[in-house]
């Protein structure tokens, strides 16, 4: 066994978390004889890395000594990694373009960026809605696993946006490791469609309040300021409430002790929610318009007929007489929406009573926008906003505004609304012109076309690559012919809302 | 319509005061049909606050520097409104300038400079702080009333302050008077239900402070104990610290920092009290707390600007046991609060209800639209070459002003004209610290005066740029002042500068005489002593030239900028040490002779303003290009690692790149970043190759690339045109990591006009198919460096 191969043994013992596997039947060793363990490992570590470097140098002195580093990081990275990994992940990792990194030893492994042929992107994301809607496309192609190796540990610096994301909703493997690690497999104690019961209940206040929920964080250890930054939370640290009675919707507990509860009862207005280990463990109601079930219902529709051009269309739809939805979430397979994407959508159908129909923001497989609301010219000329621009976050497309149409990639409309405009128009088989028609007939019957920024979605590889295939059908100048033809004098007689920002 | 919207921060609406006011008036807006972008100096806010706005339908930008010249001028904002003086300070210089047709409306929100006087002359006497006014409240005070009067319209928040502004800057129409907002419901309770007394304040702002820590340790003991045990006192405000909790120690006093809502407290107490003692503006709280229906006792400041009475409205003390006296009354006598809180909610109703406001701050944007103001111009007819104007006044001064000397420029408030290379630049006219004045000189004699202000503290030479050439029709006295001390050491089209001195002058004209010496010295001076720390280094070389049967022969190709910092000479040298290709080095000096240390490389001197791809054209049409196997364009802002053409040739040959870029390393500027440097790799074969700053074609694409399509003449659109042409043709392109340059010294476009070259490239690609710009940047094949070595 050279020196190399004795090092790699080592440090399969050395990064192995104390209290998995075999570490879990030994005695429990206290904090001091753990950190003496892991001083000694890591001088161990060292003098191995010294050792090898010396090797290599005196067999090649032309070799620099930072990239032997970084070779022997890579050899240590690999090697844990396959280690750790049951054998059926499948692995994202932070390459930086460098393939090196991906020879996990049985294991698939794909850049992170990549591009839609599984290539690395050549760069990097844009700003954070463009790292994580490519990430969750990624998921979406099966990938279970993050890792950010140490050189590439301040994606989570710079990515603020992307680390809430993964803390939120994913969990991070924990350990002595080169590297940071998410397992991006669903949490098991979240349901889906909602990012955690926390979520739930900011939503139910919101739906009984008619508007945000006030907070008062009472020493939960929960960083509800940090998590959910768009609330009006304040903090308190001390051991009784100055506040008085009644005064904040709803007071975050860490415990349910008697005197805490007290405490708390007495100041909230709607409810008590108790925070353990930053999950909400109980509720108590302190109004009579406590948490409930809501009162709307909410369909996915899940579109998924190819039709014609290679877009996705459907047929013409209508609601069944009987069914009770006030809400149709419209959603193409191959469009994956992000955590969080839905509430968004409602709350803006709840928000604004003309609002028939809300889009969403859509983006590419590689995080490049794709649609941020349409705009349509006099000459029935349809233009997506933002289509390729490769910074989604662009405050030009990051505010709520009303829009001429939206895509059916993702969008929601009101049943008022479906129903009133008919449904889409299956002979327009090309999908941009069909939702044209379709939100012109919702806004024939007053109603109004919203864009929201907060509802993202993100398209799977191969519907990027439909949607660019797409761009020109056979028949499509026919198609445009027709649907000019039948709106020309709405088109005309209307004001043109026009390219007010240079989207 | 468009509005532009700025303030220091995004609007903290349930923090402060002047946020909310803020927010108001972006809602009563936006609900008027208005389109509307909001733009916070502090690129860092709470993100709640953003959103809120986002989600009213409202362009946000966090960081003045977010907000580019461009989107400026092709938003025409109708109107620009503006909080806080200072805010508007900044701005104004640069929207003049960039939307000339935007009305500007400076939303004072409280007059600073009333607020500072009195926080010195109504402090106590035994306080430790200086009771005489200090030179920088006059200062500030200057600044801001010349903010005001350069203004289109501003918006005060009293009668008062309204009359006060208008005095001051002589023009009673250009303030109106929009009061704040408030409309907040009644409170249902009764006396009896009411309990406790309410202090509220955003402890970021320090008369609240001194306010609170007043209220506790004066007038609080004069209040009867028992009274204060049954109503005890809440303080609730924004940003409570150590020293505001320590209020808490006293009897009966909480302290509760900041709540997301005031309305529980606002509505349940049964005494407001607002004990300032200096201020300005008018009181939010004081108008909250009426509007609700809670009675106020406040001090006589606190009230100021908003039409109340003592005794009809509220109860006005201004001393301890006064105001002691009068919470006691409102605790205890229930016809009193009865009729207080009746008043006081009608008043407010009347008086700051969302309609009022609204009404009023919609006439007065009308007002202000409508109406001429002597500030108010056109497009200037020079505006679209500005920049054309700077630069050139700049070169000017470089060529003869002798360095180290310093140089007053009539600025407008620019700072960018005071970047001088070895020159100290200053404002003319400036305040006292050097910054600019924000306000034209009264008459020539002012001017003179502030000159020779200028001239005491050693400045010898004045430059008038071409924009300010009407200073010296407009001020005779102070053209004729120059013509008798100073005259003119160089006259252009676009500046005028004067040697203020005989002495000056001489030392001027010595400069502009042609020594090669000082040249030398200064060109050397371009050169960044520590170039070699941003040197990059070649990470992987391709297999060594000489093995081939002939040295490929390489055309390299630069042009170097003439009176600007450049790297030119180092770039030359570093190539010149190429031992495996055959190189033939052409450079062009741009806007002056070429110094002797590059004479030897330099072909021609291009005297006039010349894009660079017509120069470009005229250097390969004075060669056989049949003779050269690489064409290589290189600029003059570089850095190249040693040894970098022998890699490079090498490795773009043995790529097969018949069109090829070095990436740039992390800490270039960047306007692509796919051709930033990826480690771990060699090269990337990708559908973008850059026209700058370095890009090397094979020959087997001259007929096809060559020569140069001049309709966008600087380049721009050249790539995505390349790109398709390689892509047709079957030929492969790509960005070379593992020879990178470091492109650090001047930002592109940094010498041209940004509009030009994008009409010019919309006009090429009318010319010639082209790829977008999304299908250019494509990675589509990468070289690792090989495992194990990474050498």
């Amino acid at each position: 066994m050279n020196k190399t191969e004795h090092a790699e043994v080592e440090l399969r013992g050395f990064d192995r978390h104390p209290l998995d596997g075999d570490a879990k039947s030994a005695a429990a060793p206290t904090d001091f004889e753990l950190l003496q363990k892991q001083v000694a490992a890591l001088a161990a570590q060292v003098k191995l890395l010294q050792d090898y470097v010396a090797e290599v140098r005196q067999a090649r002195p032309d070799v620099d000594r930072g990239l032997l580093e970084y070779d022997w990081f890579v050899q240590r990275f690999r090697r844990w990694l396959a280690d750790i990994l049951p054998s059926d992940a499948r692995v994202l990792v932070a390459t930086r373009g460098d393939h090196a990194l991906l020879g996990i030893p049985d294991r698939h492994a794909g850049h992170f960026p990549q591009d839609d042929r599984a290539g690395y992107a050549g760069f990097y994301p844009a700003d954070d809605t463009a790292a994580i809607g490519h990430l969750e496309a990624l998921r979406h192609e099966g990938y279970d696993t993050l890792v950010f190796p140490e050189p590439a540990a301040w994606w989570l610096e710079h990515y603020t946006g992307l680390r809430q994301h993964l803390e939120s909703n994913y969990v991070e493997t924990a350990g002595h490791l080169p590297c940071r690690l998410f397992d991006l497999r669903p949490r098991a104690d979240r349901p889906p469609f909602d990012d955690m019961r926390l979520d739930r209940v900011f939503a139910q206040a919101r739906r009984s309040l008619g508007r945000e929920p006030d907070v008062l964080d009472w020493v939960t250890g929960a960083k509800l300021r940090e998590r959910f930054p768009t609330l009006a939370i304040a903090e308190f640290s001390g051991n009784a409430l100055p506040h008085i009675d009644h005064s904040i919707d709803i007071v975050a507990i860490p415990d349910d002790k008697p005197s805490s509860m007290r405490e708390a009862r007495r100041v909230a207005a709607w409810v008590v929610v108790v925070i353990a280990d930053g999950l909400v463990v109980k509720t108590e109601s302190v109004a009579a318009s406590g948490p409930t079930p809501s009162a709307s219902q909410v369909t996915v529709m899940h579109v998924q007929e190819p039709l014609g051009s290679g877009r996705i269309v459907t047929n013409r739809m209508t609601v069944d007489e009987d069914s009770s939805e006030d809400v149709l979430v419209w959603m193409s397979s191959g469009v994956v929406a992000v955590p969080g994407a839905m509430a968004p959508l409602l709350a803006t159908l709840q928000r604004f009573p003309q609002a028939g129909v809300v889009g969403g923001r859509i983006l590419e497989f590689s995080g490049r926008l794709y649609h941020a609301g349409g705009a349509m010219g006099v000459d029935a000329s349809l233009r997506s906003r933002g289509e390729g621009n490769s910074s989604p976050d662009d405050p030009r497309y990051a505010f709520v505004q009303t829009v001429d149409y939206c895509s059916s990639l993702f969008m929601a409309t009101t049943r008022g609304a479906f129903e009133a405009a008919g449904g889409f128009d299956s002979a327009i088989p090309y999908g941009p012109l069909r939702d044209a028609d379709f939100c012109l007939r919702v806004q024939d019957h007053g109603y109004s076309i919203y864009y929201q920024p907060e509802s993202v979605a993100v398209c799977s590889a191969a519907l990027s690559r439909a949607l660019r295939a797409s761009a020109g059908g056979t028949d499509l100048r026919r198609q445009r012919r027709e649907f000019a033809a039948r709106w020309k004098t709405v088109l005309q007689s209307r004001m043109p809302r026009g390219d007010v920002w240079g989207t | 319509m468009k509005a532009l919207i700025g303030s220091t921060r995004m609007p903290e609406y349930d923090r402060e005061c002047g946020s909310k006011r803020i927010f108001d008036v972006v809602q009563i807006l936006r609900d008027a049909g208005w389109d509307i972008a909001y733009v916070a100096r502090d690129d860092e806010g709470r993100d709640r606050y953003a959103r809120a706005l986002r989600q009213d339908g409202v362009l946000t930008y966090a960081g003045f520097d977010k907000l580019t010249n461009e989107f400026l001028a092709q938003a025409r904002f109708d109107i620009a409104i503006l909080a806080f003086w200072h805010v508007a300070e900044a701005w104004l210089p640069r929207l003049r300038r960039v939307s000339p047709a935007t009305r500007v409306i400076v939303d004072s929100i409280d007059l600073h400079f009333l607020r500072s006087a009195r926080g010195v002359f109504t402090r106590p006497p035994s306080d430790a702080v200086a009771t005489a006014l200090p030179v920088k409240i006059g200062d500030e005070f200057v600044r801001e009333l010349n903010t005001y009067a350069a203004a289109d319209g501003l918006l005060a928040v009293s009668p008062k302050e309204t009359s006060l502004i208008a005095d001051l800057i002589g023009n009673p129409h250009a303030v109106r008077c929009v009061p704040l907002c408030e409309e907040l419901p009644r409170s249902p309770l009764p006396f009896a239900e009411r309990r406790g007394v309410l202090f509220v304040g955003n402890f970021w702002h320090q008369p609240n402070v001194e306010a609170a820590n007043h209220l506790v340790s004066d007038i609080l003991p004069r209040v009867n104990p028992r009274l204060l045990a049954e109503h005890p006192l809440w303080i609730v405000g924004n940003a409570s610290d150590d020293k505001v909790a320590q209020l808490g120690l006293a009897p009966h006093v909480h302290v509760v920092g900041w709540v997301p809502s005031l309305l529980p407290y606002l509505s349940r107490a049964r005494v407001m009290t607002v004990p300032l003692r200096y201020g300005a503006g008018t009181k939010g709280k004081l108008i909250q707390s009426l509007a609700v229906g809670t009675p106020v006792v406040s001090t006589s400041v606190g009230i100021e600007g908003l039409d109340v009475m003592d005794a009809r409205d509220v109860i006005v003390a201004d001393d301890a046991a006064a105001f002691a006296k009068s919470i006691e009354t409102l605790l205890t006598n229930e016809e009193v609060w009865v009729r207080l809180a009746d008043r006081g909610h009608t008043h407010m109703a009347a008086n700051h209800s969302h309609e009022v406001v609204k009404e009023r701050l919609l006439n007065a944007i009308e007002h202000f639209r409508t109406r001429s103001h002597p500030l108010m111009f056109s497009a200037p007819p020079w505006a679209a070459t500005y920049e054309q104007v700077c630069d050139a006044t700049k070169a000017a001064i470089e060529r003869n002003v002798p360095p180290g000397a310093a140089v007053a420029v009539i600025s407008k408030g620019d700072e960018a004209l005071l970047k001088l290379d070895n020159r100290r630049g200053e404002h003319f006219p400036q305040l006292r610290d050097g910054r600019y004045a924000g306000s034209y000189p009264a008459d020539g004699k002012a001017a003179v005066k502030s000159l020779e202000r200028l001239k005491a503290r050693g400045v010898d030479f004045l430059a008038v740029p071409r924009t300010a050439l009407w200073w010296l029709d407009y001020y005779k006295e102070f053209a004729a002042y120059l013509e008798r001390t100073g005259s003119p050491v160089f006259r252009g089209d676009d500046c005028v500068i004067y040697g203020l001195s005989a002495e000056a002058r001489r030392v001027a004209s010595a400069t502009t005489q042609p020594q090669a010496d000082t040249r030398r010295k200064r060109r050397a001076r371009t050169v960044p002593r520590d170039i070699e720390e941003l040197r990059p280094r070649i990470v992987a070389s391709g297999d060594a030239l000489t093995g081939n049967r002939t040295k490929p022969c390489a055309l390299v190709l630069g042009i170097y900028l003439c009176g600007q910092p450049n790297n030119a000479a180092d770039e030359i040298a570093t190539l010149r040490a190429s031992t495996q290709c055959v190189l033939d080095q052409r450079w062009v000096a741009l806007g002056g002779p070429a110094p002797a240390n590059l004479a030897e490389v330099t072909v021609a001197s291009v005297l006039e303003k010349t894009p660079k791809f017509e120069i470009l054209n005229r250097l390969i049409g004075s060669v056989q290009l049949a003779d050269y196997d690489y064409l290589v364009s290189i600029d003059d802002d570089i850095v190249l690692p040693h040894g970098f053409l022998d890699a490079f040739i090498a490795l773009q040959q043995q790529l097969g790149f018949a069109l090829a870029q070095p990436a740039r390393t992390s800490d270039s500027y960047l306007d692509h970043p796919i051709v930033e440097q990826q480690r771990g790799l060699i090269a990337r074969q990708t559908r973008f190759v850059e026209i700058g700053p370095v890009f090397s074609m094979h020959r087997s694409i001259f007929d096809l690339l060559l020569p140069f399509d001049v309709t966008s003449s600087m380049g721009w659109g050249y790539e995505n045109v390349w790109s398709y042409l390689l892509q047709q043709s079957g030929l492969k392109m790509g960005i070379i990591d593992a020879v990178p340059v470091c492109h650090g010294l001047r930002k592109s476009v940094a010498n041209y006009g940004w509009h030009q070259a994008d009409a010019e490239r919309t006009a090429y690609w009318a010319r010639h198919p082209h790829l977008t710009l999304d299908q250019c940047f494509r990675v589509t094949d990468i070289v690792g460096l090989p495992e194990g070595s990474h050498a």
